[in-house]
């Protein structure tokens, strides 16, 4: 979301603060590569270092710089380079300053990643206030499906008295068990296997067919129970030349 | 990339929340809602920059002062005197009409509309805000002209003719572009229906190296949201149409003798119409393809409909014989990159058959509106037991206001954004030798990877059946046979789907970007 929203491609120039674990940051190297260049900031020292070294390891050395500095003190030191600014810090409005310098002058987009709604809040007064247009803040979650066949039993109502409509029944029934076909063993075998029986199998099958004559097979899908409610909120912008 | 707006460029115009895509051309007369107007002025402006539209149909650039809010007299504390019955404001629409001829515009109509406005004066100011928006929208004739980006193509499509893209939502395509591991230099396979949207998409992200091979079903490739994402003519060519129904037959296909065919051409057009070929033939070249972005000035408004001439149709033979020609070897070699289906074809005929062409480890991913559409695909690639770490996902995405207090998220939002499967393609052949090695990494999970063995689960009533070995290294698995082997019921992978988050490296793949 976060690539699209930056119009970024391959060619881009992007600043982003902080590097933390450098995933946002492969994610927009895999994008900007080969002629495009990220400039990443990280303050706290171990880290910067430790995604460097990431960096170079998985040969994404030439397009990016890692500096270890706090923007917040010393700013970008970039003037009029960036295609697009992403901001994953604790206080971003602090960085929209340094943030539209860093932009280049023919203009360019912007996005702030922040938890908490008072964040956003701040973040917006001061793109407002730096002259960004097409503010736009927004929430996006991934939600998983698990799929599995499932087994259903139709409900049993009881037989209908009337000879005609027990022909239909039957062959009612007949496409049920096509349907269910291969997914359910069990079933096909306890109600096509009618023939040779002893008693006791006869009795079983009494007793199912009350409880389970027909069963339907079908694929379902349904959302996992326990996802992610909130990551974060995206705030994006736009700087006109 | 210049911030100039010039002449034959594609700009996207924005009123309000309306967006329309147009080339900027002179003594062209745009239409965007209820407005009409020339874009001539513009040209040379910056993008970004907000025109007012005059009675005349020519853009002004308004003066600073001009359009400026009045300050609000006098405003109310809350809505407890507040009727809505209609009655407040004695400005009919005939008066309103009238002053509009009289020529006020704008500020001047909402001045008037305030002051005749009974209620406004005892609204709350936050509502004196909402009110003066409404009324903006309405009577303020402004358009703003920017330069098409991704995300404002999507929204335009979206927003405009969803049926036309298949209801892909911005952050679905954002999805598939991230799942799919779109990046430069790689060759990615793509069938789809949404007359080239998802394939321009794709190709912004390659910025012209790689590869695209687009299977189409028909004559040819439907290539009608192409020029809106204003694509430069070399990003443009490395996207090669291949029809649909050529795939089984690939490998008795040879490539067509081009100079043949050009040759046969100009004869034809020799007899035809004697003169003017060759300069024709290079001119219609460059205009053919993207039809339109980057267009020559002979193409007058309204040239949509005409007929194309034999020239052109002959270039268009020839250009669609190269990039047949192009997609086949690719095809044979088959060993793409990526594999992107978002087809109103059945996907489960598809993916299986395509899922052929992917190189192993290498990302495919399935888009439908419906997630039954899906479901079936998931079920079908698990018991080839050519893919893992199937998912099935959906996003969700919810906008918000912001304003000081008033915070919160919109009250309309989009219910669905479709669906998406993914996975990664392995060579099931290559399995055999390992010892279920997913099993170690997640105990829980259970994807079918290897063949000997479908891996313990929490749900198996240990009915393991003696399955026999999918397919070997060089031979991907009829998934037909499979079904037919009796070892390889489904109701053995009753179990959890294999975790997402398993196996890949961080590049591969990003959440919430």
């Amino acid at each position: 979301m976060v690539l699209l929203q930056l119009n970024l491609k391959p060619g881009s120039i992007v600043v982003e603060t902080g590097t933390g674990s450098g995933s946002m940051s492969h994610a927009i190297m895999r994008t900007i590569a080969p002629t495009g260049h990220l400039f990443t900031f990280e303050f706290h020292e171990q880290r910067a270092k430790l995604a460097r070294d990431e960096f170079v390891q998985h040969g994404f050395g030439n397009i990016v710089t890692v500096a270890n500095q706090d923007v917040l003190l010393d700013g970008f030191g970039l003037n009029n380079v960036a295609d697009a600014v992403f901001l994953d810090l604790p206080s971003p409005w602090e960085a929209i300053k340094f943030s539209k310098d860093a932009l280049k002058t023919s203009g360019g987009h912007i996005c702030s990643f922040s938890p908490c709604i008072e964040q956003v809040q701040q973040t917006c007064t001061a793109l407002n206030e730096q002259g960004f247009k097409d503010i736009r803040t927004m929430e996006c979650l991934q939600r998983r499906h698990d799929v599995r066949p499932i087994t259903l039993q139709e409900p049993n109502f009881g037989k209908i008295e009337n000879d005609e409509n027990g022909e239909v029944e039957e062959s009612c029934r007949k496409r049920v068990h096509e349907e269910v076909g291969e997914n359910n063993d069990e079933v096909e075998e306890d109600t096509v296997e009618a023939d040779n029986e002893s008693d006791e199998v006869k009795r079983r099958r009494a007793a199912i067919s009350t409880k389970s004559e027909r069963t339907v097979g079908i694929v379902a899908a349904c959302p996992m129970r326990q996802i992610p409610g909130h990551t974060g909120y995206l705030t994006f912008a736009v700087l006109y030349p | 990339m210049s911030g100039i707006i010039e002449e034959g460029s594609r700009v996207i115009i924005q009123k309000g929340t309306y967006l329309r895509s147009e080339e900027v051309l002179r003594k062209n007369k745009v239409s965007v809602q209820k407005l009409h107007f020339y874009l001539d002025n513009a040209i040379g402006c910056n993008y970004g920059t907000t025109f007012k539209v005059g009675r005349n149909g020519h853009l002004t650039v308004p003066h600073a002062s001009e359009e400026q809010p009045k300050p609000v007299p006098t405003s109310g504390e809350n809505n407890q005197f507040l009727n809505d019955d209609g009655s407040s404001q004695k400005l009919t629409k005939d008066t309103i009409m009238n002053l509009k001829a009289q020529g006020f515009e704008g500020e001047d109509i909402i001045e008037q509309l305030i002051e005749n406005s009974e209620t406004f004066k005892i609204k709350t100011e936050f509502s004196q805000e909402k009110y003066l928006n409404k009324k903006r929208k309405r009577h303020i004739s402004q358009v703003t002209i920017l330069k098409p980006t991704l995300r404002l193509v999507c929204q335009m499509m979206y927003s405009s003719c969803p049926s036309k893209i298949m209801e892909l939502r911005t952050d679905t395509v954002s999805q598939i572009l991230t799942m799919a591991n779109i990046h430069s230099n790689i060759n990615v396979l793509l069938l789809e229906n949404t007359q080239s949207f998802l394939a321009g998409a794709i190709l912004h992200r390659m910025a012209g190296h790689g590869n695209v091979v687009q299977l189409y079903n028909g004559d040819f490739p439907i290539r009608l949201s192409l020029p809106h994402f204003a694509l430069a003519e070399d990003e443009m060519k490395i996207l090669s149409g291949f029809p649909m129904n050529k795939i089984n037959i690939l490998h008795s296909l040879e490539k067509e003798d081009i100079e043949e065919k050009q040759s046969e051409v100009a004869e034809e057009m020799d007899s035809a119409e004697p003169p003017i070929k060759k300069e024709i033939c290079d001119e219609g070249n460059t205009s053919q393809k993207d039809e339109g972005s980057s267009t020559k000035r002979r193409r007058k408004p309204k040239h949509y409909n005409k007929p194309l001439t034999e020239q052109e149709k002959h270039v268009r033979k020839i250009n669609r014989i190269e990039e047949e020609n192009r997609a086949l070897e690719l095809l044979k070699t088959a060993s793409f990159d990526s594999l992107i289906i978002a087809t109103k074809f059945r996907s489960k005929t598809a993916v299986l058959r395509l899922i052929e062409f992917l190189a192993p480890s290498r990302p495919v991913v399935v888009y439908s509106p419906y997630k039954e559409v899906l479901n079936e695909c998931l079920l079908a690639l698990k018991e080839s037991k050519s893919v893992l770490n199937l998912d099935l996902t959906e996003t969700w995405w919810r906008s918000y206001q912001v304003l000081t207090m008033r915070t919160h998220p919109h009250i309309m939002m989009d219910g669905t954004g479709g669906y998406l499967l993914t996975g990664i393609k392995v060579d099931p052949g290559l399995n055999d030798s390992t010892d279920n090695p997913n099993v170690n990494r997640n105990p829980a999970a259970n994807p079918p990877v290897n063949p000997t063995n479908p891996g313990p689960s929490t749900q198996d009533k240990t009915d393991v059946k003696p399955v026999i070995p999918a397919g070997t290294s060089d031979n991907d698995p009829d998934p037909a046979d499979l079904k037919d082997n009796p070892g390889n019921k489904s109701d053995t992978d009753h179990n959890t789907m294999p975790d997402g988050d398993s196996a890949e490296p961080p590049s591969k793949r990003t959440k919430s970007s």
